[in-house]
């Protein structure tokens, strides 16, 4: 072979060859940009638009559409389009399918596919080539449809480029759903094993309050005559020493007064008073503790109402008032709008006294600020009460609502008032959150539907 | 899944070939047939080869060889029989000798209608035409699917330009027309087209031309303006008459320059009379035209040479392994190194090992140039592929 002629052969078989590699290396980018925008997109629909930019890069065409095949494989539903109006591309589409072409599809002039014209809007109308093509992932059919408004405007090879990128396409969002799924499943098993935790902490509750409601029910009955005893034993105390004053009165003063010395009657009288008050403050304490376990168990059913909750809250404060004026300053954001809710307006009351005597003395200086805001949605009404007191240390914060949890010194609280809240914004279908930051202050948000339905309501506190 | 397997018959006389063919025929069950036969054993050939699959034959100069044999001066036809359920093929023909162009078109949308595969743009479309109008044929099949769509084909020869050449769709003979096969095929396919000429720096520019018969050459009489450039090359001077094989080492060409990279086209003159010469392809008025030059040994190694590099560039696409191949040599080629074309053969089977091919010898060969393009041309060489089957 003369060297002219082999060369320019050569040059022929490399143009070819260039032209296979450039093909290869549209489909390395095509790959490697399908890749990242695979792992960047969460929404399949924003994945094909993207993917319409990506085919930009390697195809010429003047409109795209990605379909799905419906559940009983009749219908191809749209996904996403370049177009706003792609009711065109589906009667095109839609009108191949039934006809049963199968994909890899080239047709190089639309009209021909149809036994009559289709009446079809622009841009629609104006299209004459068509790429269809299948995207496979484990969870769906898709097919992309490629038009060019040019006749016979795809040749084999772009028809080969689309096929191997829709092939990768397929596998690697099979993998990305795939791994989703996965991270969806551990997501669930996460919920799932929080819901069961509530279940416990619920369970436990129950049984809690079944139990509060059979120690209130056995202490009471020994403490009513306990009490009643001892009201009888100051009401014979009391006799006693009137018996001894008259007997004073009937023999010699001195010689009584000497008898008397000699038993330390009058210590003994003042010891047996002062016995007699513990007696009677123990016992009564006693019967709060009670009086509280009965209601953690069965809170009282006060009557249903439309409650403007700003007048609930402010008649709270006046009952509060003189344990929080000492501490704090209130500080109130009611809006202007009058918030109603369907609630038993005694137990609420009894939840936002808890909450404000707490947040009183959460602050016990003087200095103290109580923020009370109220606002609503369309269903909900919530009641923020934020102090600027001592806050709750972190590690006791997830137990305040425990029953029988208190920070307070014993004897100063029974450790149910958080409890019993918390009991009766769940009666009401609500939810009750603390946010606290140690030294800053504490915030409680009260989430109470509107309408709530407590006509039903049977279940007595966690029974 | 896609199978080809090639046959090749050859006898003394055509009614023993055709015997035989009609043997190799019987029980048919593959999806396509495509082959080439000796000029007079397909005018042998029964009008209906009672065919329901689609078939085309075109007459090849002298005989025809596949990857057993070469059979030259001989009744032979070499066939490639395709087993592809999966894949679609039509064939469609027309005997138009007017309005060649349209009858293309039409013809055309009738293989694609045949094929089932409605008006999908196919993987490659295979023309055999009889010479004459090739470049219209060629429009007319560009009209419908564009230039992306790859075709290949020959055009018919006979054994001495004597116009005996034929064509077979396998319900009629065609002593005139073209047939067009569309193919959907389940696997791959490449084709890939070259030619073994270089220009000589000898040129002048077409003042006068019709249709094929080229008059004139920058004002004088095209023969008296090719032969002195071929005493300037050494060569013989053209006598009025058959010049096919005197020209074959020195045909004309034009320079396409669609990319960078110029393209020759070659047009083989056939015949010369009073100071015109027929050609194989058409020339235009205003046209450049070259002398080529070419040697016996370029085209002894052209032919293996375009069949490497088919195989590199169906390796380069992830074809392999490869399943068979269909190749074209141009009948004037094959004239000029008739008594090498045993060497040719062999040098073919070598870089197609335990492939099945067929190979016939045309007057006139449509190819995909290295440019993307498909046109028609002499003296040329093409090899398609079939590649892997891509189930497995």
């Amino acid at each position: 072979m003369k060297p002219d002629e082999s060369l320019l052969d050569k040059l022929h078989q490399l143009q070819i060859k260039n032209r296979e590699l450039e093909q290869v290396h549209l489909l390395q980018t095509l790959i490697l940009d399908g890749l990242h925008v695979i792992l960047t997109t969460d929404d399949i629909d924003a994945l094909f638009a993207q993917f319409f930019g990506l085919l930009h890069q390697a195809l010429h065409f003047d409109a795209a559409i990605m379909t799905q095949l419906s559940k009983d494989q009749t219908q191809l539903l749209p996904v996403s389009c370049t177009e706003s109006d792609s009711i065109g591309a589906l009667s095109i589409v839609q009108h191949i399918h039934q006809k049963g072409m199968e994909r890899p599809l080239n047709a190089f002039h639309i009209p021909l596919l149809f036994d009559e014209p289709l009446s079809l809007a622009s841009p629609w109308a104006e299209m004459h080539s068509l790429l269809g093509i299948d995207i496979r992932t484990q969870f769906a059919d898709y097919q992309l449809w490629i038009f060019s408004s040019q006749r016979a405007a795809f040749g084999p090879h772009d028809l080969t480029l689309l096929q191997q990128f829709s092939s990768f396409a397929g596998s690697t969002i099979s993998q990305v759903e795939k791994r989703r799924l996965q991270e969806q499943q551990k997501e669930l098993q996460a919920r799932q094993d929080q819901i069961e935790k509530v279940l416990m902490s619920s369970e436990k509750m129950a049984s809690l309050g079944q139990m509060a409601a059979g120690v209130a029910h056995e202490i009471n009955n020994p403490l009513s005559y306990v009490l009643s005893n001892i009201q009888n034993l100051a009401y014979n105390h009391e006799q006693l020493h009137q018996l001894i004053d008259a007997l004073k009165q009937a023999v010699s003063v001195d010689k009584a007064q000497s008898i008397l010395d000699h038993f330390r009657y009058q210590a003994i009288c003042v010891d047996t008073d002062d016995i007699m008050a513990e007696m009677t403050e123990g016992a009564t304490r006693v019967k709060d503790i009670v009086k509280s376990l009965r209601q953690f168990s069965h809170p009282d059913k006060s009557k249903v109402d439309d409650i403007n909750l700003a007048e609930l809250i402010d008649n709270t404060l006046r009952v509060a008032w003189n344990q929080i004026k000492y501490s704090a300053q209130v500080e109130k954001n009611y809006g202007t709008q009058n918030i109603v809710v369907t609630a038993r307006s005694a137990q609420l009351s009894q939840v936002l006294l808890n909450i404000l005597v707490n947040a009183a003395q959460a602050c016990d200086d003087n200095r103290g600020l109580i923020q009370i805001t109220l606002c609503e949605d369309k269903d909900n009404a919530y009641i923020e009460i934020k102090d600027n007191g001592c806050g709750i240390p972190e590690d006791t914060l997830n137990k305040i609502f425990d029953p029988f949890f208190t920070t307070k010194a014993v004897g100063k609280g029974t450790g149910l008032g958080l409890a019993i809240s918390k009991a009766i914004i769940e009666q009401h279908s609500g939810n009750i959150q603390v946010t606290s930051q140690l030294n800053q202050g504490t915030s409680f948000m009260i989430m109470l539907p509107k309408q709530a339905d407590l006509s039903n309501d049977d279940t007595d506190g966690y029974l | 899944m896609f199978a080809i397997d090639s046959h090749h018959i050859n006898a003394s006389s055509t009614t023993e070939a055709a015997e035989q063919f009609k043997q190799l025929l019987a029980n048919n069950n593959r999806q396509f047939l495509i082959g080439f036969c000796e000029a007079s054993l397909l005018k042998a050939l029964p009008d209906d080869l009672n065919l329901t699959s689609p078939c085309l034959l075109a007459s090849s100069c002298l005989g025809s060889a596949n990857e057993q044999q070469l059979s030259l001066q001989k009744h032979s036809i070499s066939v490639l029989r395709f087993s592809d359920k999966a894949g679609f093929y039509g064939v469609a023909s027309s005997q138009e000798a007017t309005n060649v162009r349209s009858a293309a078109a039409n013809t055309l949308l009738s293989a694609m209608k045949k094929s089932g595969r409605g008006h999908l743009s196919p993987q490659l479309i295979w023309c055999f035409q009889t010479p004459g109008q090739e470049e219209q044929v060629l429009l007319g099949i560009q009209d419908i699917v564009g230039t992306k769509v790859p075709v290949f084909g020959g055009s018919s020869a006979d054994n001495s330009i004597e116009g005996q050449w034929g064509l077979h769709d396998g319900n009629q003979k065609l002593s005139e027309g073209f047939i067009i096969a569309v193919l959907y095929p389940s696997v791959p396919v490449l084709g890939y087209f070259g030619s073994g000429y270089e220009l000589t720096g000898l040129s002048g520019t077409v003042t006068k031309v019709t249709g094929r018969k080229l008059q004139k050459i920058d004002g004088q009489p095209a023969v008296d303006i090719i032969n002195t450039w071929r005493k300037q090359r050494g060569h013989a001077t053209f006598e009025d008459g058959n010049v096919l094989a005197a020209s074959t080492m020195t045909p004309l060409a034009r320079l396409e320059s669609s990319s960078d990279i110029p393209l020759l086209l070659l047009s083989h003159p056939a015949m010369a009379s009073n100071g015109c010469l027929d050609l194989f392809s058409e020339v235009h008025e205003g046209e450049t035209l070259h002398l080529a030059s070419g040697t016996k040994d370029q085209l002894i190694e052209r032919g293996p040479q375009v069949i490497q590099t088919a195989r590199d560039i169906a390796e380069l696409r992830g074809m392999l392994p490869l399943q068979g191949a269909i190749i074209i040599f141009c009948g004037g080629c094959m004239l000029a190194i008739q008594n090498a074309m045993a060497e040719v053969q062999a040098a073919m089977k070598a870089e197609l090992p335990d492939l099945p091919f067929i190979m016939g010898f045309t007057f006139g060969e449509q190819g995909t140039f290295s440019d993307g393009e498909s046109r028609h041309g002499n003296l040329m060489i093409s090899c398609t592929l079939f590649g892997g089957d891509l189930e497995t």
